[in-house]
Order: C-alpha cells, then structure tokens, then sequence
C-alpha cells in the first residue's frame, strides 16, 4: 500500500488563510471541500487549518493589522465552513459519555467552544454546544436534564472570568463531584485565579490536552 | 470665500482648502452640491463611488431608491423630520441610508450625507449573534441528521432479521397447509378443508410480506445490485401473467396483453422486471371489479419503452397518487377486496425501475380505472 501524503499541506494552509483574509468564502469552501474530498483527518482540518487560521487572523488583528470587519468576515466564513463537516463529525460518534460545552455569560467568541464540542464527538463523546453568551440558569438546567460526564467551559476574554467563576461556583455547588475543564483564549498569558479553591476544575491549555483527558476518562 | 473653483462639491461657489480637498477626495462621507431645484452641481469621490453614477447634472432623485413618486427637494427640506434620512441606490445593490445635514451655499445648498455608526454597530452584533445561533442550528441539525441516519440503519437491519428469521417458518406453514390440502382432506370435513385453505392463503400472504420486508431492507441499505442480461419483455410479462393467472382466475378477471414488436429486447435485470410486472398486474387483478378487464401494454419511444398495466378499478384520487410509491404508504388505496395493503410493492418496483435509470408512472382518476407503469431507457440505463 502507498503511504498517503498529507493533504493538509502549508502551501494549502497558505492559500487559505490568503482567502479567508480577502473574505473570498468560495475559494474557502473549495479547498476545504478538496482537502475533505483527499480525506483529509477531521482533527486536522479542525486544528491545523481552522484554528491555525483564526489564530493567525486574531494575531494581525491585535497588531492592528487588519480591521474588525476582516476578523468577524473570517470567523463567519469559518462557521460555514464547519456546517460541511459537521456531517462526518456526527456520523462515527458512539456517544457512550456527554459533555457539555457553554461560553459563560458576556461571551460572544462561541466559535472556539462549538469546535471543541465538535472534537468531542470525533472522540466518541455526545457534544452538547451552549453557544454564545449562555446565561448561568440555562447551563445548570442542562446539565440536570443530561447529567454530563465533564462540562468544558470556554472563555476567550480575560475580562469576563468573574463571570467564569460565578459559573464555577454555581456549578460546583450544584454537583460538587462532576469535574469541569476550562479553556480558550483568556488563558493564553495567565492561569485560573484562586484555582485552588476549586479542586475538580482544570484548566485545558490545548486540544490535545483536551483529547488526552477523553481518553483517560473513557479508560476508566 | 474663495474665487478659487474646485472642482469638487465645494466649488465654484463653496470654499476650498486642505479640509475640503479631504472631503472630496477620502472622506467616506457624502458631500453634493445641488440648485434650488435639486439638480446636482458638483459631487465629492465618495458619492460617486457609492453610486457608481457620475451624477453631475442628474437629479438628486437619481441617487435614490425608487419609492412611490419621485423624489422633490423643497418638499424633502420642508419635511420636519429628523434626523433628515435619504436612501441611496448603491453600486453594490444593497441600498444605505445616510443620515444628512444640509447646509445652504450660494443659490443652493451642500448635503452631507454619513452612515449612522451606532445603527451599522448594532446592525453589525445582531447579524454576527444571528450567525452564531444559525450555526448552532446547523450543529444540531447535523447532529440529528446523523441520529436519523443510524436509527434507520438500525431499521434496516431489524427489519431484514425479522423478515429472514420469519421466512423460514412461514415457509414451511404454507407447504405442510399445501401437503395437509393434497393429502389428508379426504379424511376432513368441508369446514375444516376451508379452515386449511384459510391457513395456506394467509401462510402465502404472510410469506409475501416478508419477500417485500427483506427487499426494502436490501434496497435501504444500499445492497440492491443489478445483473443486467438481455431480456424479451414478452417473455416477462408472460412468467408475471402466470404468477398472477390464479389470482386472476379467483375473481374471473381477463389479462389481455398487446406489447409493441419494436420494444421487446431490453437490457435489464430480468427477474427484477418480471418482479415489477408481477407487481403491477397484483395490483391491477386485485384492485379490478370482478369479471373486469386488465390490459398490458408497451410502446417503443425514441431511446425507451414504456409498459403499461390498467385496469378498470376505483382509481386513485392526485393527492393519493404523490404517496403511492412511497414505502408503507399503505393506506392510500383500498383493494376491491377491502383489505389494506402494507404499501411496499410499488415502493420496491419504484426502487428497481429507478436503478434501470428508469422511471414509474401513474395515471387516474376516481371512477375511471387506473393506469400504472414504467418507461425503461432501451440501453439498460447507466
């Protein structure tokens, strides 16, 4: 057998990360139909091409280097883009645990969190996505209704912990034993405040670590 | 004021400068110079660009949308509204509202037309937050989408256990009813001779049944494959004839067959065909009064044939007619017998003509017969 080349080269990487800063969503779409067409792996595709190239817009746009409307252009093409492959995403799960993905109150960069609930489900876990700004009665009553094996919360903008460690200790109080993982951009230069005081919470620095506790968990 | 005359919005009558140099060549502001009358005299890059008109000497009801009537300035400036809003064509085709301020300059005045920034601002978070929650929408629909496809496959593959587990012992039901028929009735009373023939006949339906059970669940999971062959349609129509001649003979109804001599040589998967035929003329007998008439037909088209069974029956009403080949659409026609069927063979015969590349047909109306059919490329489909 022929070892497969990697389709997800850097000259594709390139190219659409050129694209998605010109705001030209076909020939986003294009490649990412060509890389899914070559079969290319769906954590790849999620981690080396979206996040990379969000990554990278979000880096010139806090260098001033291009204009909001490029920034929000871009996380719209993405989301679209994630809407082609979420039919493969769901079509493998067996969904034997849930977890629960929530952006805290205040939070509108759900594009982070709903990609990890969608790595969740590549690793056979059912994803349950909150979206932006979920308010804290909506994310206590969910996980009452599907009692979830983890809860992810993401949280993108520093400024917006107090309303992390509210949902922190609504959550804690509400189910003490139920471990949740934190993560997301607000967590690039620093660590959870008073993080001792919350003894079933970790702190995710990245989606490997993120897949690393899935499997431990689903290893018993 | 300046004699100099720019050549922009600000002259010849209005004033000149650094600042208004900035105002007719960058500003992304919308600075024209109309007459009393509202004919543009001069108008900065911005408008033009906006536009894509040159404008000069147009109306200024030539940079608007089209509303009902056309557009007056002396009644706009005497409209007591504010802010003063004037909605402009853009060359891109979404229309923009600009907020305007006007200012009088020499024998006519100066607009100044700006977008509402808090307007675009929240304009801009709703449609991101609608996004957001079209992109939830999608996930969950993928998601559910992905459920349905693994319940049905989990259907499928319940349904062709069942069906398989169950042929076997209805199998053996209708031949020990056939051997107890051929065998032992002389010993039987005529209610219980009745009583077998009750059991062979729901033992053969039952076995139908399930034939039909473990075709849809062939078909549904993708394993349905064709061995094309060359076939005379005559000799299917008349192996179909003989399946159904029994039944026909029951309720006294006549099969008369008058096939077109052109189109009889087909490429296609024999047996499947004869399936359909079987199918449709069941059908037919079934759904005709007794002692009617069921007639089988073909006519060569161009690159097809089309084949044809009718029959004089009840007919079918249209809204009935969109549900037919659909599975276990069972109750949308009642046979002549009253009895309900469970709706799969017309389903199944849809599923194997479509695979001919080929396609059903159904013409009825309520009281006048029904008319079911196929047209078969004559090339064996792709």
């Amino acid at each position: 057998m022929q070892t497969a080349e990697p389709v997800l080269t850097e000259l594709v990487y390139e190219e659409y990360l050129a694209a998605l800063l010109a705001g030209d969503r076909a020939r986003c779409t294009a490649l990412v139909e060509e890389l899914l067409a070559a079969d290319v792996g769906l954590k790849d595709l999620y981690v080396h091409l979206f996040q990379r190239a969000l990554y990278r817009v979000g880096e010139l746009w806090e260098r001033q280097r291009v204009s909001v409307a490029v920034e929000h252009l871009a996380t719209a093409i993405t989301e679209r883009l994630l809407t082609l492959v979420q039919a493969r995403v769901f079509s493998g799960a067996t969904r034997e645990h849930a977890i629960i993905i929530a952006c805290v109150a205040n939070e509108y960069h759900d594009l982070g969190g709903r990609m990890v609930a969608d790595l969740c489900e590549l690793q056979g876990w059912r994803g349950f996505f909150l979206g932006a700004d979920t308010p804290l009665p909506d994310l206590l009553r969910l996980i009452e209704e599907q009692r979830p094996a983890l809860v992810g919360l993401s949280l993108s903008i520093y400024f917006n912990m107090p309303a992390l460690l509210e949902a922190l200790d609504a959550v804690t109080a509400a189910h003490p034993d139920l471990p949740i993982l934190v993560g997301g951009q607000a967590f690039r230069w620093t660590g959870l405040p008073a993080a001792a005081a919350y003894p079933n919470v970790s702190l995710i620095a990245s989606l490997n670590e993120l897949e690393q506790r899935l499997v431990a968990y689903d290893a018993g | 004021m300046t004699q100099a005359e720019p050549a922009g919005p600000a002259g010849p009558a209005g004033p000149a400068g650094p600042g208004w140099r900035f105002l007719e060549d960058s500003a992304s502001l919308v600075v024209v110079r109309v007459d009393q009358a509202g004919k543009i005299l001069a108008a900065n890059r911005h408008a033009r660009a906006l536009t894509g008109l040159s404008l000069v000497g147009q109306p200024l009801g030539a940079m608007l949308l089209e509303f009902a009537g056309a557009f007056s300035l002396p009644d706009w400036l005497g409209d007591a509204a504010r802010p003063r809003l004037l909605n402009v064509a853009t060359a891109g085709g979404l229309p923009q509202t600009l907020q305007v301020t006007v200012e009088p300059a020499g024998d006519g005045y100066l607009l100044f037309g700006q977008v509402d920034a808090e307007e675009q601002e929240r304009l801009r978070r709703d449609v991101l937050e609608l996004n957001h929650e079209l992109s939830n929408l999608s996930r969950e629909l993928a998601l559910k989408n992905a459920e349905l496809g693994r319940l049905n496959a989990l259907k499928n593959q319940f349904l062709g256990m069942a069906a398989h587990d169950l042929r076997k012992p209805a199998g053996l039901i209708l031949s020990y009813a056939e051997l107890l028929i051929d065998e032992a009735a002389i010993g039987l009373t005529v209610e219980q001779q009745g009583f077998l023939q009750t059991i062979r006949t729901a033992a053969d339906r039952m076995r139908g049944v399930i034939d039909d059970f473990l075709d849809v669940s062939l078909i549904e999971a993708g394993r349905f494959s064709l061995d094309v062959q060359r076939a005379d349609l005559a000799d299917l129509v008349e192996a179909a004839r003989t399946l159904v001649a029994p039944s026909a003979a029951k309720r006294g109804v006549r099969i008369a067959t008058a096939l077109d001599p052109a189109g009889r040589a087909l490429l296609v998967d024999g047996p499947k065909i004869e399936q359909v035929l079987t199918n449709l003329l069941s059908n037919a007998v079934e759904h005709s009064p007794a002692e009617g008439c069921v007639r089988v037909g073909s006519r060569r088209l161009e690159s097809a044939v089309r084949v044809w069974v009718a029959d004089d029956g009840a007919g079918v009403a249209a809204q009935q007619r969109a549900r037919l080949f659909q599975a276990f659409a069972g109750d949308a026609v009642a046979k002549a017998s009253g009895e309900r069927s469970i709706g799969l063979g017309l389903a199944i015969a849809r599923k194997i003509v479509e695979a001919h590349g080929g396609r059903m047909f159904v013409e009825s109306e309520p009281g006048s017969g029904a008319l079911f059919g196929f047209i078969l490329p004559m090339n064996g489909g792709s």
